[in-house]
Protein backbone atom coordinates (compact mmCIF):
# COMPACT_ATOMS: atom_id res chain seq x y z
CA UNK A 1 0.00 0.00 0.00
CA UNK A 2 1.33 3.41 -0.92
CA UNK A 3 2.15 5.82 1.91
CA UNK A 4 -0.27 8.74 2.11
CA UNK A 5 2.43 11.38 2.01
CA UNK A 6 4.00 9.78 -1.05
CA UNK A 7 0.59 9.62 -2.67
CA UNK A 8 0.11 13.32 -1.99
CA UNK A 9 3.52 14.12 -3.45
CA UNK A 10 2.71 12.15 -6.57
CA UNK A 11 -0.60 13.92 -7.03
CA UNK A 12 1.15 17.27 -6.59
CA UNK A 13 3.68 16.23 -9.21
CA UNK A 14 1.05 15.55 -11.85
CA UNK A 15 1.11 19.02 -13.47
CA UNK A 16 4.87 18.84 -13.89
CA UNK A 17 4.70 15.31 -15.17
CA UNK A 18 2.11 16.40 -17.73
CA UNK A 19 4.34 19.26 -18.78
CA UNK A 20 7.34 17.00 -19.15
CA UNK A 21 5.29 14.43 -21.05
CA UNK A 22 4.02 17.08 -23.45
CA UNK A 23 7.56 17.98 -24.28
CA UNK A 24 8.20 14.38 -25.19
CA UNK A 25 4.94 13.34 -26.75
CA UNK A 26 3.84 16.50 -28.49
CA UNK A 27 0.10 16.22 -28.06
CA UNK A 28 -1.80 16.68 -24.81
CA UNK A 29 -3.72 13.42 -25.20
CA UNK A 30 -0.60 11.39 -25.84
CA UNK A 31 1.09 13.10 -22.93
CA UNK A 32 -1.74 12.26 -20.54
CA UNK A 33 -1.70 8.63 -21.69
CA UNK A 34 1.99 8.64 -20.99
CA UNK A 35 1.55 10.13 -17.52
CA UNK A 36 -1.21 7.67 -16.75
CA UNK A 37 1.03 4.77 -17.71
CA UNK A 38 3.82 6.22 -15.59
CA UNK A 39 1.52 6.54 -12.58
CA UNK A 40 0.35 2.97 -12.96
CA UNK A 41 3.92 1.76 -13.23
CA UNK A 42 5.08 3.88 -10.32
CA UNK A 43 2.43 2.36 -8.07
CA UNK A 44 3.51 -1.12 -9.05
CA UNK A 45 7.15 -0.29 -8.29
CA UNK A 46 6.84 2.16 -5.46
CA UNK A 47 9.04 -0.06 -3.29
CA UNK A 48 11.88 0.67 -5.72
CA UNK A 49 11.86 4.36 -4.87
CA UNK A 50 14.15 5.21 -1.97
CA UNK A 51 12.60 7.66 0.50
CA UNK A 52 14.80 10.71 0.79
CA UNK A 53 15.73 10.68 -2.88
CA UNK A 54 13.98 12.85 -5.41
CA UNK A 55 10.57 11.53 -6.25
CA UNK A 56 10.24 13.88 -9.23
CA UNK A 57 13.41 12.60 -10.87
CA UNK A 58 12.26 9.04 -10.33
CA UNK A 59 8.93 9.82 -11.97
CA UNK A 60 10.54 11.70 -14.87
CA UNK A 61 12.67 8.66 -15.46
CA UNK A 62 9.64 6.39 -15.56
CA UNK A 63 7.89 8.73 -17.99
CA UNK A 64 10.98 8.79 -20.19
CA UNK A 65 11.37 5.01 -20.11
CA UNK A 66 7.75 4.41 -21.04
CA UNK A 67 7.95 6.99 -23.77
CA UNK A 68 10.96 5.35 -25.39
CA UNK A 69 9.21 2.02 -25.07
CA UNK A 70 6.15 3.51 -26.75
CA UNK A 71 8.18 5.08 -29.51
CA UNK A 72 9.89 1.84 -30.33
CA UNK A 73 6.49 0.19 -30.51
CA UNK A 74 5.15 3.03 -32.63
CA UNK A 75 7.87 2.54 -35.18
CA UNK A 76 6.43 -0.88 -35.77
CA UNK A 77 2.94 0.51 -36.25
CA UNK A 78 2.53 2.03 -39.64
CA UNK A 79 1.42 5.60 -40.01
CA UNK A 80 1.80 6.56 -36.37
CA UNK A 81 5.34 7.77 -36.35
CA UNK A 82 4.62 11.46 -36.64
CA UNK A 83 4.50 13.58 -33.55
CA UNK A 84 2.51 16.75 -33.86
CA UNK A 85 2.73 19.84 -31.76
CA UNK A 86 -0.13 20.33 -29.37
CA UNK A 87 -2.80 22.88 -29.78
CA UNK A 88 -2.49 24.42 -26.37
CA UNK A 89 -5.88 26.12 -26.49
CA UNK A 90 -6.52 28.21 -23.44
CA UNK A 91 -3.37 27.12 -21.71
CA UNK A 92 -1.35 30.20 -22.46
CA UNK A 93 -2.26 33.36 -20.71
CA UNK A 94 -0.60 36.16 -18.89
CA UNK A 95 -2.52 37.67 -15.99
CA UNK A 96 -5.59 35.94 -17.34
CA UNK A 97 -5.36 37.43 -20.79
CA UNK A 98 -4.68 35.36 -23.86
CA UNK A 99 -1.81 36.74 -25.81
CA UNK A 100 -2.16 35.71 -29.42
CA UNK A 101 1.35 36.60 -30.39
CA UNK A 102 2.81 34.64 -27.54
CA UNK A 103 0.47 31.83 -28.45
CA UNK A 104 1.77 31.78 -32.00
CA UNK A 105 5.36 31.97 -30.84
CA UNK A 106 4.90 29.16 -28.39
CA UNK A 107 3.14 27.12 -31.04
CA UNK A 108 6.23 27.59 -33.16
CA UNK A 109 8.41 26.43 -30.29
CA UNK A 110 6.34 23.32 -29.79
CA UNK A 111 6.37 22.53 -33.48
CA UNK A 112 10.14 22.98 -33.59
CA UNK A 113 10.47 20.85 -30.48
CA UNK A 114 8.48 18.02 -32.04
CA UNK A 115 11.03 17.83 -34.86
CA UNK A 116 13.95 17.19 -32.53
CA UNK A 117 15.22 13.70 -31.74
CA UNK A 118 13.56 12.20 -28.67
CA UNK A 119 16.69 12.21 -26.54
CA UNK A 120 17.19 15.91 -27.20
CA UNK A 121 13.62 16.70 -26.21
CA UNK A 122 14.04 14.93 -22.90
CA UNK A 123 17.19 16.77 -21.92
CA UNK A 124 15.72 20.13 -22.98
CA UNK A 125 12.64 19.55 -20.86
CA UNK A 126 14.62 18.50 -17.81
CA UNK A 127 17.19 21.29 -17.87
CA UNK A 128 15.45 24.24 -19.52
CA UNK A 129 11.90 23.66 -18.33
CA UNK A 130 12.22 21.66 -15.13
CA UNK A 131 15.36 23.49 -14.06
CA UNK A 132 17.36 20.41 -13.26
CA UNK A 133 21.12 20.70 -13.03
CA UNK A 134 23.21 18.80 -15.53
CA UNK A 135 24.05 16.29 -12.83
CA UNK A 136 20.40 15.77 -11.94
CA UNK A 137 19.44 15.39 -15.59
CA UNK A 138 22.25 12.90 -16.07
CA UNK A 139 20.95 10.84 -13.15
CA UNK A 140 17.38 11.05 -14.34
CA UNK A 141 18.28 9.88 -17.83
CA UNK A 142 21.06 7.49 -16.75
CA UNK A 143 23.60 9.09 -19.06
CA UNK A 144 26.96 10.81 -18.38
CA UNK A 145 27.01 14.54 -17.67
CA UNK A 146 29.14 15.11 -20.75
CA UNK A 147 26.42 13.52 -22.85
CA UNK A 148 23.83 15.78 -21.23
CA UNK A 149 25.90 18.82 -22.12
CA UNK A 150 26.62 17.92 -25.72
CA UNK A 151 23.05 16.76 -26.27
CA UNK A 152 21.70 19.92 -24.72
CA UNK A 153 23.86 22.20 -26.82
CA UNK A 154 22.90 20.40 -30.00
CA UNK A 155 19.25 20.48 -29.01
CA UNK A 156 19.25 24.21 -28.37
CA UNK A 157 20.98 24.94 -31.63
CA UNK A 158 18.59 22.69 -33.51
CA UNK A 159 15.58 24.22 -31.78
CA UNK A 160 16.55 27.72 -32.70
CA UNK A 161 17.46 26.67 -36.21
CA UNK A 162 14.04 25.07 -36.59
CA UNK A 163 12.33 28.17 -35.41
CA UNK A 164 14.30 30.25 -37.81
CA UNK A 165 15.93 33.56 -37.25
CA UNK A 166 12.82 35.53 -38.01
CA UNK A 167 10.69 33.66 -35.52
CA UNK A 168 13.49 33.80 -32.98
CA UNK A 169 13.60 37.56 -33.20
CA UNK A 170 9.83 37.76 -32.89
CA UNK A 171 9.96 35.46 -29.92
CA UNK A 172 12.58 37.59 -28.23
CA UNK A 173 10.36 40.62 -28.59
CA UNK A 174 7.44 38.72 -27.12
CA UNK A 175 9.43 37.53 -24.16
CA UNK A 176 10.56 41.05 -23.40
CA UNK A 177 7.00 42.34 -23.69
CA UNK A 178 5.54 39.52 -21.60
CA UNK A 179 8.15 40.12 -18.95
CA UNK A 180 7.19 43.78 -18.77
CA UNK A 181 3.50 42.84 -18.60
CA UNK A 182 4.14 40.52 -15.70
CA UNK A 183 6.19 43.16 -13.96
CA UNK B 1 34.37 35.25 -30.39
CA UNK B 2 36.85 34.00 -27.83
CA UNK B 3 38.25 30.82 -29.28
CA UNK B 4 38.31 28.90 -26.00
CA UNK B 5 34.59 29.39 -25.42
CA UNK B 6 32.72 26.77 -27.37
CA UNK B 7 28.96 26.34 -27.41
CA UNK B 8 28.93 23.76 -24.66
CA UNK B 9 30.93 26.02 -22.33
CA UNK B 10 28.82 29.03 -23.18
CA UNK B 11 25.64 27.07 -22.55
CA UNK B 12 26.99 25.84 -19.23
CA UNK B 13 27.62 29.47 -18.30
CA UNK B 14 24.07 30.46 -19.20
CA UNK B 15 22.73 27.55 -17.17
CA UNK B 16 24.77 28.48 -14.11
CA UNK B 17 26.87 25.33 -14.21
CA UNK B 18 30.33 26.92 -14.21
CA UNK B 19 32.45 27.85 -11.25
CA UNK B 20 32.61 31.54 -10.34
CA UNK B 21 36.05 32.22 -11.81
CA UNK B 22 35.25 30.69 -15.19
CA UNK B 23 31.90 32.47 -15.26
CA UNK B 24 33.64 35.80 -14.71
CA UNK B 25 36.03 35.07 -17.59
CA UNK B 26 33.10 34.41 -19.87
CA UNK B 27 31.29 37.55 -18.75
CA UNK B 28 34.35 39.58 -19.68
CA UNK B 29 34.53 37.90 -23.08
CA UNK B 30 30.84 38.52 -23.71
CA UNK B 31 31.24 42.19 -22.88
CA UNK B 32 33.62 42.69 -25.78
CA UNK B 33 32.33 40.13 -28.25
CA UNK B 34 28.88 40.81 -29.77
CA UNK B 35 28.79 37.43 -31.54
CA UNK B 36 29.43 35.64 -28.27
CA UNK B 37 26.84 37.81 -26.53
CA UNK B 38 24.33 36.95 -29.22
CA UNK B 39 24.89 33.25 -28.78
CA UNK B 40 24.55 33.54 -25.03
CA UNK B 41 21.27 35.38 -25.54
CA UNK B 42 20.09 32.64 -27.85
CA UNK B 43 20.79 29.99 -25.24
CA UNK B 44 18.95 31.99 -22.58
CA UNK B 45 16.10 32.64 -24.94
CA UNK B 46 15.68 28.99 -25.84
CA UNK B 47 15.11 28.11 -22.19
CA UNK B 48 12.64 30.97 -21.68
CA UNK B 49 10.70 30.03 -24.78
CA UNK B 50 10.48 26.42 -23.75
CA UNK B 51 9.23 27.32 -20.30
CA UNK B 52 6.56 29.49 -21.85
CA UNK B 53 5.58 26.94 -24.46
CA UNK B 54 4.96 24.22 -21.91
CA UNK B 55 3.60 26.30 -19.05
CA UNK B 56 0.03 25.39 -19.90
CA UNK B 57 0.06 22.04 -18.15
CA UNK B 58 0.86 23.73 -14.85
CA UNK B 59 -2.31 25.81 -14.92
CA UNK B 60 -4.82 23.33 -16.26
CA UNK B 61 -7.07 21.17 -14.16
CA UNK B 62 -5.46 17.78 -13.78
CA UNK B 63 -7.65 15.15 -15.47
CA UNK B 64 -9.48 12.89 -13.06
CA UNK B 65 -8.13 9.81 -14.79
CA UNK B 66 -4.59 10.73 -13.79
CA UNK B 67 -5.53 11.24 -10.17
CA UNK B 68 -7.43 7.96 -10.30
CA UNK B 69 -4.36 6.25 -11.69
CA UNK B 70 -2.54 7.16 -8.49
CA UNK B 71 -5.33 6.02 -6.24
CA UNK B 72 -4.49 2.81 -4.43
CA UNK B 73 -6.06 -0.26 -5.89
CA UNK B 74 -9.75 -0.98 -5.77
CA UNK B 75 -10.86 -2.51 -2.51
CA UNK B 76 -12.38 -5.55 -4.10
CA UNK B 77 -11.81 -6.88 -7.56
CA UNK B 78 -14.98 -8.09 -9.17
CA UNK B 79 -15.00 -11.46 -10.77
CA UNK B 80 -15.08 -11.07 -14.50
CA UNK B 81 -18.45 -11.55 -16.06
CA UNK B 82 -18.27 -14.67 -18.14
CA UNK B 83 -20.83 -14.81 -20.89
CA UNK B 84 -22.69 -17.88 -21.98
CA UNK B 85 -20.82 -17.96 -25.26
CA UNK B 86 -17.25 -19.07 -25.50
CA UNK B 87 -15.46 -17.83 -28.60
CA UNK B 88 -13.36 -20.90 -29.25
CA UNK B 89 -16.29 -23.28 -29.13
CA UNK B 90 -18.50 -21.27 -31.42
CA UNK B 91 -16.13 -20.66 -34.26
CA UNK B 92 -18.00 -22.86 -36.73
CA UNK B 93 -21.43 -21.41 -36.01
CA UNK B 94 -20.23 -17.85 -36.11
CA UNK B 95 -18.42 -18.43 -39.36
CA UNK B 96 -21.50 -19.66 -41.13
CA UNK B 97 -23.84 -17.13 -39.63
CA UNK B 98 -21.66 -14.22 -40.57
CA UNK B 99 -21.08 -15.49 -44.08
CA UNK B 100 -17.76 -13.71 -43.94
CA UNK B 101 -15.57 -16.65 -43.35
CA UNK B 102 -14.67 -20.06 -44.47
CA UNK B 103 -14.29 -22.90 -42.09
CA UNK B 104 -11.36 -25.09 -42.88
CA UNK B 105 -10.81 -28.47 -41.39
CA UNK B 106 -7.11 -28.98 -41.08
CA UNK B 107 -5.26 -32.20 -41.39
CA UNK B 108 -5.45 -32.82 -37.69
CA UNK B 109 -9.15 -32.14 -37.57
CA UNK B 110 -8.66 -28.76 -35.94
CA UNK B 111 -11.12 -26.07 -36.84
CA UNK B 112 -9.56 -23.00 -38.32
CA UNK B 113 -11.36 -19.76 -38.89
CA UNK B 114 -10.18 -17.55 -41.72
CA UNK B 115 -11.80 -14.35 -42.84
CA UNK B 116 -12.12 -14.38 -46.60
CA UNK B 117 -14.36 -11.55 -47.65
CA UNK B 118 -16.64 -8.88 -46.31
CA UNK B 119 -18.52 -5.93 -47.68
CA UNK B 120 -17.00 -2.49 -47.44
CA UNK B 121 -18.86 -1.35 -44.34
CA UNK B 122 -18.07 -4.52 -42.50
CA UNK B 123 -14.45 -4.21 -43.51
CA UNK B 124 -14.30 -0.68 -42.14
CA UNK B 125 -15.96 -1.71 -38.89
CA UNK B 126 -13.67 -4.65 -38.52
CA UNK B 127 -10.57 -2.58 -39.30
CA UNK B 128 -11.62 -0.05 -36.68
CA UNK B 129 -12.30 -2.71 -34.08
CA UNK B 130 -8.95 -4.32 -34.76
CA UNK B 131 -6.83 -1.20 -34.62
CA UNK B 132 -5.72 -2.07 -31.12
CA UNK B 133 -3.95 -5.08 -32.59
CA UNK B 134 -1.36 -2.75 -34.08
CA UNK B 135 -0.46 -1.79 -30.53
CA UNK B 136 -0.35 -5.45 -29.55
CA UNK B 137 2.05 -6.21 -32.41
CA UNK B 138 4.16 -3.19 -31.58
CA UNK B 139 4.50 -3.99 -27.92
CA UNK B 140 5.34 -7.59 -28.74
CA UNK B 141 8.04 -6.47 -31.13
CA UNK B 142 9.53 -4.17 -28.52
CA UNK B 143 9.80 -6.99 -26.02
CA UNK B 144 10.96 -9.63 -28.46
CA UNK B 145 13.47 -7.36 -30.13
CA UNK B 146 15.09 -5.97 -27.05
CA UNK B 147 14.55 -8.53 -24.32
CA UNK B 148 18.17 -9.65 -24.25
CA UNK B 149 19.50 -6.21 -23.55
CA UNK B 150 16.72 -4.41 -21.81
CA UNK B 151 14.21 -6.76 -20.24
CA UNK B 152 15.01 -5.09 -16.95
CA UNK B 153 13.15 -2.08 -18.30
CA UNK B 154 10.41 -3.92 -20.08
CA UNK B 155 9.08 -6.26 -17.42
CA UNK B 156 7.01 -4.90 -14.56
CA UNK B 157 6.69 -8.23 -12.78
CA UNK B 158 9.07 -11.14 -13.13
CA UNK B 159 7.90 -14.73 -13.26
CA UNK B 160 9.04 -15.29 -9.69
CA UNK B 161 6.52 -12.69 -8.57
CA UNK B 162 3.40 -14.23 -10.10
CA UNK B 163 1.19 -13.76 -7.01
CA UNK B 164 1.91 -10.05 -7.00
CA UNK B 165 1.45 -9.92 -10.77
CA UNK B 166 -1.98 -11.54 -10.67
CA UNK B 167 -3.07 -9.40 -7.75
CA UNK B 168 -1.88 -6.16 -9.30
CA UNK B 169 -3.09 -6.75 -12.84
CA UNK B 170 -6.30 -8.28 -11.56
CA UNK B 171 -7.10 -5.13 -9.67
CA UNK B 172 -6.21 -2.94 -12.64
CA UNK B 173 -8.39 -5.00 -14.93
CA UNK B 174 -11.14 -5.28 -12.34
CA UNK B 175 -11.22 -9.05 -12.43
CA UNK B 176 -9.73 -12.12 -10.89
CA UNK B 177 -6.77 -13.14 -12.97
CA UNK B 178 -4.65 -16.24 -13.23
CA UNK B 179 -1.58 -16.79 -15.33
CA UNK B 180 -2.49 -19.51 -17.85
CA UNK B 181 -0.39 -22.64 -17.53
CA UNK B 182 1.14 -23.37 -20.93
CA UNK B 183 3.92 -25.60 -19.66
CA UNK B 184 2.46 -28.70 -21.31
CA UNK B 185 2.96 -26.92 -24.61
CA UNK B 186 6.51 -25.91 -23.81
CA UNK B 187 6.03 -22.31 -22.73
CA UNK B 188 6.87 -20.89 -19.33
CA UNK B 189 5.81 -17.48 -17.99
CA UNK B 190 8.49 -14.80 -17.94
CA UNK B 191 6.49 -12.04 -16.34
CA UNK B 192 4.10 -9.28 -17.17
CA UNK B 193 4.02 -5.70 -18.32
CA UNK B 194 1.54 -2.94 -17.99
CA UNK B 195 0.38 -1.43 -21.27
CA UNK B 196 -1.99 1.43 -21.93
CA UNK B 197 -4.33 0.70 -24.82
CA UNK B 198 -6.96 3.22 -25.80
CA UNK B 199 -6.25 5.11 -22.60
CA UNK B 200 -6.94 2.19 -20.28
CA UNK B 201 -4.66 -0.24 -18.53
CA UNK B 202 -3.98 -3.56 -20.18
CA UNK B 203 -1.86 -6.52 -19.15
CA UNK B 204 0.70 -8.29 -21.27
CA UNK B 205 1.79 -11.69 -20.01
CA UNK B 206 4.94 -13.01 -21.63
CA UNK B 207 6.05 -16.61 -22.13
CA UNK B 208 9.14 -18.19 -23.63
CA UNK B 209 9.97 -21.70 -24.76
CA UNK B 210 13.24 -23.53 -24.26
CA UNK B 211 14.02 -22.75 -27.86
CA UNK B 212 13.76 -19.03 -27.19
CA UNK B 213 10.39 -18.48 -28.83
CA UNK B 214 8.35 -15.69 -27.29
CA UNK B 215 4.59 -15.39 -27.12
CA UNK B 216 2.49 -12.82 -25.33
CA UNK B 217 -1.07 -12.62 -24.11
CA UNK B 218 -2.64 -9.18 -23.91
CA UNK B 219 -5.80 -8.63 -21.89
CA UNK B 220 -7.55 -5.30 -22.32
CA UNK B 221 -10.90 -3.74 -21.60
CA UNK B 222 -13.45 -3.63 -24.39
CA UNK B 223 -16.96 -2.31 -24.84
CA UNK B 224 -17.73 -5.03 -27.37
CA UNK B 225 -18.87 -7.94 -25.32
CA UNK B 226 -18.23 -10.70 -27.78
CA UNK B 227 -16.18 -11.49 -30.84
CA UNK B 228 -15.30 -14.93 -32.08
CA UNK B 229 -11.71 -15.96 -32.37
CA UNK B 230 -9.85 -14.63 -35.39
CA UNK B 231 -6.30 -14.80 -36.61
CA UNK B 232 -4.52 -11.91 -38.26
CA UNK B 233 -0.97 -11.11 -39.20
CA UNK B 234 0.39 -7.69 -38.31
CA UNK B 235 3.89 -6.41 -38.76
CA UNK B 236 5.35 -9.88 -39.26
CA UNK B 237 3.76 -11.39 -36.18
CA UNK B 238 0.65 -13.55 -35.86
CA UNK B 239 -2.18 -12.62 -33.54
CA UNK B 240 -5.07 -14.76 -32.37
CA UNK B 241 -7.69 -12.51 -30.84
CA UNK B 242 -11.17 -12.69 -29.39
CA UNK B 243 -13.49 -10.79 -27.05
CA UNK B 244 -15.39 -12.32 -24.23
CA UNK B 245 -17.07 -11.19 -21.06
CA UNK B 246 -16.09 -7.55 -21.42
CA UNK B 247 -12.43 -8.19 -22.22
CA UNK B 248 -10.43 -8.27 -25.41
CA UNK B 249 -7.72 -10.90 -25.65
CA UNK B 250 -4.86 -11.17 -28.09
CA UNK B 251 -2.30 -13.93 -28.21
CA UNK B 252 0.69 -12.78 -30.20
CA UNK B 253 3.88 -14.37 -31.43
CA UNK B 254 6.12 -15.12 -34.35
CA UNK B 255 5.40 -18.84 -34.17
CA UNK B 256 3.21 -20.79 -36.52
CA UNK B 257 -0.40 -19.54 -36.32
CA UNK B 258 -1.83 -22.96 -35.62
CA UNK B 259 0.45 -23.45 -32.61
CA UNK B 260 -0.39 -19.95 -31.52
CA UNK B 261 -4.08 -20.72 -31.68
CA UNK B 262 -3.62 -23.87 -29.61
CA UNK B 263 -1.80 -21.85 -26.98
CA UNK B 264 -4.52 -19.21 -27.11
CA UNK B 265 -7.24 -21.79 -26.64
CA UNK B 266 -5.48 -23.26 -23.62
CA UNK B 267 -5.01 -19.78 -22.20
CA UNK B 268 -8.66 -19.01 -22.75
CA UNK B 269 -9.68 -22.16 -20.90
CA UNK B 270 -7.47 -21.28 -17.95
CA UNK B 271 -8.71 -17.70 -17.83
CA UNK B 272 -12.33 -18.80 -17.89
CA UNK B 273 -11.72 -21.32 -15.13
CA UNK B 274 -11.41 -18.59 -12.50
Amino acid sequence: MIDESVHAQLVALLPRLRRFARGLAGTADQADDLVQAACERALSRIQQWTPGTRLDSWMFRIVQTIWLDERRAAKVRSGEGTVEAENAGAALSVDGTRDMEAHLTFDTVRRAMSKLPEEQRAVLMLVCVEGQTYKEAAETLSIPIGTVMSRLARARMALMREMGEERASEAHANIVRLSSTEG
Amino acid sequence: MATWIDDVTLMAYVDGELDAATARDIERAIAVDPALANRARMFRESAALLRGAYAGALHEKTPDRLIAALTPLAKTAKIARIGARWPFRQVAGMAMAASLAALIVGAGGTYWYVTTEANTEERIQQASAERWLDHVAGFYDVYDGTRKQEDRLLIDFKADDIPQLTKWFGARLNRNLSVPDLSAMGFRPQGGRLLIINGRPAAQLLYTSDGGEVVGLVIAFTTNDYQPVRTVRRHNVNIVHWRHGGYAYAFVGSIDPQRLRQLAEKASQDLDRI
